[in-house]
């Protein structure tokens, strides 16, 4: 009973802030007031007429459309070499892959920066999408091997010893295999890309993410527009995760 | 008479396990082959090879008098029925059974009308559209079988089949698949630890043993003349004792086991001498069992005096335990078969033994 | 030896040589691009970084010359040892009551929240996949002049003044950073409890044990990867986090990270910033390290 209790207070905590932010984004005074005045939507149309924060959003749809795809050509066949063979360091390897994860992405981002400005290469989209690249690949990498180990390996042998060679067998009972996986991994780096600010901090140009756009609104202090963004980042967040956890939860099954 | 499999002086061998050492078998063609062994025997990688999941060492591997060595096993005309079955978790029955044909590009008419027809042999048409964790065990064993033939393999093999089956479904089981080796008169191949699976389906049995074949022939003979100890011993229950060579005349014998009187034996293999230690095997069901008025001992019938340490009912027989002075004998009977009311007897009863002399299976210990 | 036997043994050779070398190039072709990648931008960038700690600037231009300093100028400065001390206590505290809410909060959703836990699970980690930078706004809300908690106190009748106490300090950071982290640890310990096999707690109850003795000695030891797998991650984003303090913190709550963002911005002391950046992964890696030992020692049977 007291664990229920507990249960109950923690969501409470988790979810009153969020209420809050998404209550407050309909209120019509430009201060918070308790209780909220009035209700309106004119916080969100005053976004929608911002140019600057429709080409972020752009922006950061362009920055997920290169790190998504390239996170997962680089991040399956990875999965594939640790599950498959056997090297050398392998064991060091698999460890060093989560390093992005642990280090802060401001660190990861400064360290790439350097060696960018080393080359003369121009900050861009493109820079931030290498480093992203670089932040995300473990994920991929860990939920694909993970997936990849629980794989029944004779299911692959039932379909040779029917006749299906190697390209087959890969085609129509391994990836359908792990498919759940990397499209549940595929899902998560999308997130988590969308929203970093760490990596993109240094290693964009004149161009801004989202994420970097909300940055400089909130340093410039509280406005209700940004309660605004945030409902509609929470909703689009629900979205991706119902999809996402159906994908990554039938894993369990 | 063709060979439909055959594998002349076969060595396999994963880092320091030898799998597989110079195995050589000849399956015919039709044949009902068994495999049978102890875990680790060597005979699922035996299988592998034939299957064309591991390349041997040494030897050669012949597939319709054509050496196969290197054929990779989706251009082997043989199917496996995996351990376990091996089913597609994401395709439908349908889909698993019709794989092997949607591999070869067949029309899809054909593929249906293939499907339902190997559905319809197996009685399972109606679960065409299940997915195959909706179905029972026998089931999946079953579409995992049609799965294997809807390819027309020239050898099915076999890889305990019916490992995951309760004792019920097990033997019904083993009759579908007796009478589906017949209707296709093609060459099983089957591979199981179980030795009454073994003896009751196929026409010979290999029993192996450390990667080698230690002996190949009829169930019968297998059961009835087992050419070694650890084939006497695997096979069916068996009291083993031990004895020494005390006389030998012809091809028979006098064994002395323990404190009894010498025994007749009637078979003792010529390299042994007198003298000699030997293991003895018996057969708990072809011991006789008297309480009192033993009838007539017929020739060449070891009269023995026991008593009784235990019983026990298992329904369709009931077991002796039998004490003959310093040795413990199981003796197996029917009970509508017994002399005597087997209810009334307590431990201590005197008993009467008829082993017949051919009953004593004589080794070299 | 009859002739088929001979021919198909050399095939044998041949044919496994024919293998490994198909095997070898197949593992090249996928391992080699995903470790190029990450040598070049990864193990590259780290590694320049620890060679660039250990120049420094003189006239605003670097020197190659190795020595240091910089490692010297950071630990004899007490402006910078108090951020890092700062970052280290912000980060044990965020871990410490991250793990107290957390984990029996997993303990409610594997074992209590029955029929619901599906649901409260999706609650408990749609935070995750929400903006970090939003989550960390949002107390900035609650906890500001104008914000929720003045507002209601002053609604009350409470206070007639808005009270300032409540942000930018490291009482407003902590709790943020608390509140974003939670479903870090409470995901990972979930699924460690998930796993635990429903029988092993019967046979412990079964066995005599009472509800205590079977959460310490059952329960708690098997979910220990979970869980450190869920501090450490905490641990290492709190510690080198930079929008919390930026944020809601106050002039004394700034931490490394912010430091290390100042080296290359307006201070442009790259080699500085390079060491500053070296410590920080130096204690990340040694809490890691300290933690699976921890792991290691608490897997081992308790007597």
């Amino acid at each position: 009973m007291a664990l229920r209790i507990f249960a109950a207070a923690a969501f409470a905590f988790l979810y009153i802030p969020i209420i809050t932010l998404v209550v407050y984004s309909f209120s019509e005074a430009r201060y918070f007031t308790f209780p909220p005045v009035g209700f309106s939507f004119k916080w969100y149309v005053t976004l929608f007429e911002d140019r600057e924060l429709l080409q972020s959003v752009r922006n950061s749809l362009i920055v997920t459309g290169i790190v998504v795809p390239a996170t997962l050509a680089l991040g399956i066949p990875a999965a594939f070499a640790i599950d498959r063979f056997d090297f050398p360091g392998k064991a060091i390897f698999e460890r060093v892959v989560l390093l992005p994860l642990m280090v802060p992405g401001v660190i990861t981002g400064l360290a790439i920066l350097l060696v960018i400005k080393g080359v003369d290469m121009r900050l861009s989209l493109t820079t931030v999408a290498i480093g992203h690249t670089v932040g995300w690949l473990p994920i991929v990498v860990t939920q694909v091997y993970a997936r990849l180990r629980r794989f029944d390996r004779r299911l692959e042998e039932a379909s040779m010893d029917l006749g299906g060679n190697r390209r087959q067998t890969f085609l129509r009972i391994t990836l359908p295999g792990i498919k759940n996986a990397i499209i549940g991994s595929a899902l998560l780096v999308f997130t988590l890309s969308f929203d970093e600010i760490g990596m993109t901090f240094f290693l964009t140009g004149t161009q801004n993410t989202l994420p970097m756009f909300i940055w400089s609104m909130l340093r410039e202090g509280v406005s209700p527009e940004i309660n605004a963004v945030a409902t509609i980042t929470i909703a689009i967040s629900i979205v991706l995760i119902v999809v996402g956890l159906r994908f990554l939860g039938k894993e369990k099954d | 008479m063709v060979a439909s499999v055959r594998l002349t002086n076969v060595s396999k061998r994963f880092d320091e396990l030898e799998a597989v050492r110079e195995l050589s078998l000849s399956v015919e063609e039709g044949e009902f082959l068994t495999l049978l062994g102890p875990s680790g025997c060597g005979k699922t990688t035996t299988l592998r090879i034939i299957s064309g999941f591991e390349v041997p060492d040494e030897g050669s591997v012949l597939i319709d008098d054509k050496v196969v060595n290197h054929v990779p096993p989706f251009r082997r005309n043989v199917n496996t029925v995996f351990q376990n079955y091996a089913l597609f978790p994401h395709m439908t029955v349908f889909e698993n059974v019709a794989y092997g044909l949607s591999l070869r590009k067949a029309p899809r008419g054909q593929i249906a009308k293939k499907v339902h027809e190997m559905l319809e042999r197996v009685g399972l048409v109606a679960k065409a559209r299940n997915m195959p964790r909706e179905l029972s065990g026998g089931e999946m064993q079953r579409i995992a079988l049609v799965r294997a033939l809807i390819n027309e393999p020239r050898v099915l093999l076999l890889d305990e089949p019916l490992g995951a089956l309760d004792a019920k479904l097990r033997y019904a089981m083993q009759l579908e698949l007796k009478h589906m080796h017949k209707n296709l008169g093609i060459t099983f191949i089957l591979v199981t630890h179980d030795q009454e699976e073994a003896l009751v389906m196929s026409d010979r049995i290999g029993v192996m043993k450390s990667g080698r074949m230690l002996q190949l022939d009829t169930p019968r003979e297998i059961f009835e003349r087992p050419g070694s100890r650890f084939v006497a011993e695997f096979i069916g229950t068996g009291n083993l004792l031990q004895g020494t060579v005390s006389a030998r005349s012809g091809s028979g014998g006098k064994i002395a086991l323990g404190e009894t009187r010498a025994w007749e034996a009637a078979a003792i293999p010529d390299e042994i001498p007198v003298g000699a230690r030997v293991a003895v095997v018996m057969r708990p069901q072809k011991i006789g069992l008297y309480l009192d008025h033993p009838p007539q001992p017929p020739a060449g019938c070891n009269v023995v005096r026991a008593s009784l340490q235990e019983i026990f009912y298992a329904g369709s027989i009931v077991r002796f335990f039998v004490d003959i002075g310093g040795a413990t004998l199981l003796v197996e009977n029917i009970p509508e078969n017994l002399p005597f009311d087997y209810l009334s007897i307590r431990p201590g009863a005197a008993l009467t033994l008829h082993v017949p002399a051919s009953a004593l299976l004589i080794y070299r210990d | 030896m009859n002739p088929v036997n001979g021919s198909s043994e050399s095939a044998t050779t041949s044919f496994q040589a024919e293998r490994r070398r198909q095997r070898l190039l197949w593992f090249l072709l996928c391992f080699g691009p995903p470790f190029l990648y990450l040598l070049v931008f990864m193990l590259l960038p780290y590694a320049n970084i620890l060679l660039y700690s250990f120049w420094k600037v003189e006239n605003y231009a670097i020197v190659h010359d190795l020595n240091i300093d910089n490692y010297l100028k950071f630990f004899e400065n007490p402006l910078y040892t108090r951020v890092l001390w700062n970052s280290l206590f912000v980060a044990t505290v965020v871990t410490t009551c991250a793990i107290l809410v957390g984990y029996p909060l997993a303990f409610f959703l594997a074992f209590v929240a029955g029929k619901h836990r599906r649901l409260l699970y999706f609650l408990v980690i749609a935070p995750l996949w929400t903006s970090f930078l939003l989550r960390a706004f949002i107390w900035k809300l609650i906890l500001g002049r104008e914000g929720m908690i003045n507002g209601l106190l002053q609604y009350v009748g409470l206070t007639d003044e808005p009270i300032s106490l409540f942000l930018y300090n490291q009482f407003s950071v902590c709790l943020t950073l608390t509140y974003i982290f939670i479903p870090f640890v409470t995901l990972p310990v979930f699924t460690a409890l998930e796993k635990i096999p429903r029988g092993y707690i019967e046979a412990s109850m079964d066995l005599g044990g009472n509800g205590l003795q079977t959460f310490r000695r059952i329960i708690l030891p098997l979910s220990i990867p979970g869980l450190v797998a869920g501090g450490i991650f905490t641990f290492a984003l709190s510690f080198g986090d930079f929008v919390t303090p930026t944020l809601l913190g106050g002039p004394s709550s700034i931490m490394i990270s912010n430091v290390v963002m100042g080296q290359f911005g307006a201070a442009f002391d790259w080699p500085f910033g390079s060491a500053i950046v070296v410590i920080v992964i130096g204690v990340i890696l040694s809490a890691v390290i300290l933690a699976s030992l921890a792991e290691r020692r608490s897997s081992a049977p308790v007597v």
